[in-house]
């Protein structure tokens, strides 16, 4: 549905898009993931129309929009700020675009209505002005905004990350539900790996202007293709060579010219007989544990070196100092070459 | 074939479009200017060096601009400590009665000029009505205690915060409560609050109120001449002087080139500073502004006294001048307030006069219409320096702001020399000797503040609501139209009164420029107050700067009504 | 709606303005008409003396104290139909010299003849002679355009409680010279004025030396350099006048004719200084601005006759204290002029020269001297 082929986008000698090719399918939840600075905002308004590629091709259904006028797109955009209009109320907001396309009255009014109930926004806090409202609700009245003209596209920029960590979970939900609900396609940019995973049907991993990896939540992280990718997905103990030194295998011993990363939840403190047979084990002291409900992690030193592990086993007592084997299993390692 | 369409009508359109109006501009605001210029400086075919060589060799001229440019940065410091305090008290704590202080506060905007200068004089002078009871306590204090330097600093600095009360003020107004919030959370003392995250959040409006102040300061003109006396003598009035005449005109304008360049030098390096500790706002929901409460009672004590005390001394000096305009000129400069020889003397010589009020009402259409006109040539141009800084822009910023230094004298001429024959750009009509001219030197000579105050309201625009604007279908015109000029109109409320204000008493332009059946205010103000006229008649400034302050404070509420919708 | 308003009322006012501005040209149409034979007998000698009633713009540095309501009064019951505008003497000359391509004003009443000459350098006013020329004659160098009206030595006072006629300076260099003077006399503050600048005129003009730098000898040079040095600059917020009259600083100068308005403002009877080498004086002139509209400039014309008539001038000179230039009307003169006019002595000084030095000389005194 969305194609963009050879996008490069440079503001004056910098290069923030090199070379990028992306393909966004019809009604997916697609989110761009990466850390600040890595080109996927950019690559999100030269969607909209803010930027203009300096090289390369954008495709809505197979109509080239590159050069087309930010307002005949037709691409809703929710705003990483929200970009309410101060001077406006509640309800006006959301019908602006509406009367820009010169609805009638009668369609206005409904569409109002449809909008404010899938964002939950009460009549009372239509009239409200926009100032008046609180963070949560002001965002639900940039997605009303965004829904309004009922889009085929809605791109979002960052939109929970003004919120709290509750709000922007619940309206997570939400979000997912109107998405589900609408049937819009939906592009989401984010740094937060947590909202990428839990919201995406496919994510786009970004670094320094390059697309690392396209696939879906699972894909990613289990199957990480670059290194970069691997770090920035979940959470990753690097092998030094202090472990490698100490690492006793089964199998044969690792390979001392890649980089090697294992997942927290993959480093384990214990492990069945038969699970231990086919397990590497490094013996390492145990120094200290950070709780939060569901889960555990503790780390322990290998020489120097920290490891972490996850663990749901809220029973043994540890102190520091206590000596453990940590187990991990050979197909859990993630070996890159090294560049 | 559509995009090409596009892209073509854009063009065409911005081609047309950029021709007319930079055309019209160059030939309004800024051809008249360099004319003056280039006859003044090479009227003899070439330059002529001479009077550079005596200017540089003339130690008063050397003295006086130290004394200009020491004034300009004193002032800043000072007004910036007032305009603060006084937004602080208005705004940020609570302190008793601040209703009333917000009225005394706006006396800066009021009145200002030559006449409230005159009026401290009265007060503080040798002669005035302060120092004569001064002198009956304290027979050995020196008559000339209110002059020089710190007078010419004190006077200026109570009547230079009109900027902080309209713009500096309005930035306090909007910071996010929570920021102060989650300092006092953190445990940070109220004090610490106040410099480390209130203050710093109002940097770039104070910035931009310092930098005006700074040239109210360089081109001080009638403090200095009243208040500076021999010892504290400032550069304009000598630019003035020579502007006068004709043989001297060219010193006039090489000094305020030569002004103008260290200004430009002076602002560049603060813009540079100014872009360096850039900074936004980040803040979604914010909290309105609660006022905090001083907590020691000896600070509150002293604070709540400051408070009063500057308002009464903005506010005192405009009182007299009400008092003023009804006594007789003897008693004036004897020192002698006696209520039993005040009467309607003056007010009935004013409309008795064959102008009568009819200034009154000249002055107050063409402050408006200029008041207008500027703000939205500036609205526009304003945008297109911001939007794109290129080369063309930036030296029409800088040729804009020509005004600034040029004094307004030759401002005049050159506007009276360029359309002194019929021109294409004005249809084939002679401008000199109509009705229009006047108008067209008011809007030159309120171009540079007023662009200067408009680049920095854009600037202040989150750039998100053009382009949510923008995305939601509308055009850049209605985008524009409907989203950001309703941000603006605070600013825009503000700027068109703080031009009209400045335009209702304008003299230096108007006097050369005005239709013989139009004659504005300040043209009748300042023939009351002509060195030709007798002493009497000097009273009638007076009863003008009464008029003025009249037509002032209805503006004032009115624009301030417009801005609360 | 609002917005509507508030550009309707815009557009409203740009009208009025416009819209007034042109009727004052328009409404020649009819009355040309009407005048008939007058156009025709533009630019001849023969004059009708019966004013038409059109509009003329006055401008003049005498309108203040009510001056202004008796001109316009006494012109409408002559039939004439002004309008006074209250313009400084160089504001004025600026104005006719820098409009002089689309004059908005019709006759110049006030400034001094070395202003006149100035705009009449320029062809900015008309050529005529006024009915009362001979009776003015021999007071100034006649150019055919502007003619005096009234003559303006500047002369020196002195509070008569502090100085006698014999205590008194007998010269300006008395000033300067001795000490018993030095901060008490007051000097010009400002070089744009007519009387300042003939006040430094006349104490250069004692000193002319072709090979002096700008024509004036070193000493005079340094004279002029005491003169300021020793006096009192009257700061802004005080009078000079009021200053003789507390005694503060007893010896300051005037035009002669703001001698009787300032004397009874401050309540006082000035000594007034004769000096030797007599009193810079100059006079006081009226013209006509020169207008592509004959009838304007014929009824200005009318207006300038009637106004140095005898009767008129007179009149005006016995309520304001001038020293009247036309012979016939002398009587008028009030006592403390006429006894001035009986007595001083005008400076015998090549104006012209000066005149032509002077903004040079002020230049050199305010960069180096003052």
């Amino acid at each position: 549905m969305i194609k963009f082929s050879g996008i490069e986008i440079k503001f004056g000698d910098f290069v923030a898009i090199s070379s990028l090719d992306l393909e966004v399918h019809q009604g997916e939840f697609f989110t761009f993931l990466g850390p600040s600075g890595c080109g996927k905002t950019t690559t999100l308004r030269s969607l909209v129309g803010f930027i203009k590629p300096t090289k390369g091709k954008i495709e809505v259904n197979g109509q080239d929009i590159t050069d087309q006028p930010i307002e005949k797109r037709g691409i809703g955009m929710v705003f990483q700020s929200y970009a309410l209009f101060p001077t406006m109320t509640v309800e006006e907001n959301i019908v602006f675009g509406l009367k820009e396309h010169k609805w009638p009255q009668d369609k206005i009014s409904q569409r109002l209505k449809e909008v404010a109930a899938m964002v939950n926004l009460t009549d009372a806090q239509l009239k409200k002005n926009v100032s008046e409202l609180s963070g949560g609700q002001q965002q639900r009245v940039a997605i009303a905004r965004a829904l309004a003209l009922n889009p085929k596209i809605i791109v979002l920029d960052e939109p929970l990350s003004n919120l709290d960590a509750k709000l922007r979970k619940s309206l997570r939900t939400e979000l997912k539900k109107i998405q589900s609900i609408s049937g819009t396609t939906m592009i989401y940019v984010t740094h937060d790996q947590e909202e990428a995973l839990t919201l995406s049907d496919r994510i786009a991993v970004f670094n320094n202007g390059c697309v690392e990896q396209v696939g879906t939540p699972r894909e990613i992280y289990y199957h990480p293709n670059t290194e970069f990718v691997a770090n920035f997905i979940g959470d990753t103990n690097k092998i030094t060579e202090e472990i490698l030194d100490r690492i006793e295998g089964a199998g044969k011993p690792l390979d001392r010219d890649k980089n090697i990363y294992v997942r927290v939840e993959s480093v384990k403190t214990e492990a069945s007989l038969e699970m231990q047979k086919e397990c590497y084990r490094i013996e390492a002291v145990y120094d200290s544990e950070e709780f939060d409900g569901i889960t555990i992690r503790r780390t322990y030193k290998v020489g120097e070196t920290d490891i972490k592990s996850v663990t749901t086993n809220r029973d043994a007592k540890l102190t520091r100092g206590d000596k453990a084997v940590l187990y991990i299993h050979p197909d859990d390692f993630m070996e890159f070459a090294r560049g | 074939m559509m995009e090409k369409n596009y892209r073509l009508r854009h063009l065409l359109m911005t081609a047309a479009a950029s021709v007319i109006i930079f055309g019209g501009i160059f030939v309004f605001l800024i051809y008249p200017n360099l004319t003056l210029l280039k006859i003044t400086l090479f009227s003899k075919g070439s330059f002529d060096f001479q009077p550079v060589r005596q200017i540089l060799g003339s130690d008063r001229v050397i003295k006086c601009l130290i004394n200009s440019f020491t004034l300009a940065i004193c002032l800043t410091i000072t007004v910036n400590i007032l305009g603060i305090f006084e937004i602080l008290v208005l705004d940020y704590y609570e302190v008793k009665g601040s209703k009333w202080l917000n009225i005394a506060y706006h006396s800066p905007l009021i009145c200002n000029g030559m006449v409230l200068v005159m009026a401290y004089n009265f007060l503080f002078g040798g002669q005035g009505f302060v120092t004569a009871n001064l002198m009956k306590a304290l027979p050995n204090i020196n008559p000339l205690w209110f002059r020089g330097f710190g007078a010419v600093l004190l006077e200026m600095t109570l009547a230079g915060t009109s900027n902080h009360i309209m713009f500096v003020r309005d930035a306090l107004r909007s910071i996010d409560y929570q920021t102060i919030e989650a300092a006092q959370n953190m445990g940070v003392k109220s004090r610490r609050i106040l410099t480390k995250v209130v203050l710093p959040t109002l940097r770039p409006s104070i910035f931009a109120a310092s930098i005006l102040t700074f040239i109210v300061g360089v081109s001080a003109f009638a403090t200095p001449q009243v208040l500076g006396g021999e010892n504290f003598e400032t550069i304009n009035p000598l630019i003035h002087s020579f502007s006068n005449t004709l043989t001297t005109r060219n010193y006039a304008a090489i000094l305020a080139i030569f002004l103008g360049t260290v200004t430009v030098v002076v602002l560049s390096i603060s813009n540079y500073i100014e872009k360096r500790g850039n900074y936004r706002s980040v803040s979604k929901s914010k909290t309105p502004l609660k006022k905090q409460p001083i907590q020691s009672k000896g600070v509150r004590v002293i604070v709540t006294a400051a408070a009063y005390m500057v308002a009464l001394m903005q506010t005192i000096p405009l009182l007299f001048i009400f008092i003023f305009s009804f006594m007789p000129v003897k008693d004036l400069y004897e020192g002698n307030i006696d209520v039993r020889n005040m009467s309607l003397k003056n007010y009935i010589s004013v409309f008795t006069s064959t102008t009568g009020v009819r200034p009154v009402f000249t002055s107050i259409v063409y402050s408006a219409l200029a008041a207008v006109v500027v703000v939205s040539i500036m609205l526009f141009l304003a945008r297109i320096i911001t939007k794109k800084q290129t080369k063309v822009t930036m030296c029409l910023e800088l040729f804009l702001q020509i005004p600034w230094f040029l004094p307004a004298t030759l401002i005049a001429l050159g506007l009276i020399m360029s359309f002194s024959k019929p021109t294409v750009f004005t249809m084939g009509k002679t401008l000199t000797g109509t009705v229009v001219l006047m108008l067209l030197g008011y809007i030159i000579i309120r171009t540079p503040y007023t662009l200067r105050m408009i680049k920095s309201a854009y600037a202040s625009i989150d750039g998100a609501l053009e382009e949510a604007a923008r995305n939601l279908g509308a055009s850049t015109m209605k985008t524009y139209f409907k989203v950001l000029l309703p941000v603006l109109m605070p600013t825009i409320f503000s700027v068109f009164l703080l031009n009209f204000i400045g335009l209702l008493a304008e003299y230096n332009v108007s006097v050369f420029l005005f239709h013989p059946m139009y004659q504005p205010l300040g043209v009748v103000l300042n023939a009351a107050t002509r060195a030709d006229t007798s002493p009497d008649t000097q009273m009638l400034s007076f009863v003008y700067s009464v008029l003025i302050m009249i037509v002032s404070t209805m503006t004032i509420v009115f624009v301030n009504r417009g801005k609360k919708r | 709606m609002k917005k509507w308003r508030v550009t309707a009322t815009v557009l409203a006012a740009v009208m009025a303005l416009s819209g007034c501005g042109g009727q004052a040209e328009e409404t020649k149409a009819p009355e040309t008409a009407a005048a008939g034979g007058t156009a025709e007998s533009a630019g001849t000698e023969a004059l009708s003396d019966t004013p038409t009633g059109k509009k003329i713009v006055v401008v003049t540095n005498n309108a203040s104290n009510g001056r202004d309501v008796w001109l316009k009064e006494n012109a409408e019951k002559a039939g004439f139909n002004i309008e006074v505008v209250d313009l400084g003497g160089g504001d004025a000359t600026a104005r006719v010299i820098s409009e002089v391509n689309n004059p908005t004003t019709n006759v110049i009443w006030g400034p001094s003849e070395d202003q006149f000459s100035s705009m009449v350098a320029v062809g900015a006013l008309a050529e005529f002679t006024p009915d009362w020329a001979d009776d003015v004659s021999g007071l100034s160098a006649v150019n055919g355009y502007s003619w005096p009206y009234e003559i303006q030595p500047k002369i020196l006072v002195a509070n008569p409680d502090v100085y006698t006629a014999e205590t008194a300076p007998k010269n300006y260099s008395d000033l300067w010279e001795k000490e018993e003077f030095h901060g008490k006399y007051a000097v010009p503050t400002s070089f744009d004025g007519n009387t300042n600048r003939a006040i430094i005129g006349g104490i250069l003009a004692q000193y002319l030396d072709e090979n002096g730098e700008l024509g004036v000898s070193d000493e005079g040079w340094s004279a002029i350099s005491a003169y300021f040095e020793y006096g009192y600059k009257t700061p802004k917020g005080e009078d000079d006048f009021g200053n003789m009259a507390s005694g503060k600083v007893p010896i300051t100068f005037t035009f002669a004719s703001g001698l009787k308005n300032k004397s009874e403002t401050f309540g006082i009877e000035p000594l007034v200084i004769y000096t030797e080498a007599g009193e810079p004086t100059n006079t006081n002139q009226v013209a006509v601005v020169n207008n592509k509209d004959a009838e304007l400039v014929e009824e200005s014309k009318r207006f300038v006759n009637w106004l140095g008539s005898a009767e008129v001038i007179g009149v005006y000179a016995q309520t304001n204290g001038n020293m009247l230039a036309n012979k016939s009307a002398s009587e008028y003169m009030v006592p403390m002029i006429r006894d001035i006019q009986n007595n001083y002595k005008p400076q015998d000084v090549d104006w012209t020269y000066v005149n032509s030095m002077m903004d040079e000389w002020v230049a050199k005194i305010q960069l180096e001297i003052y």
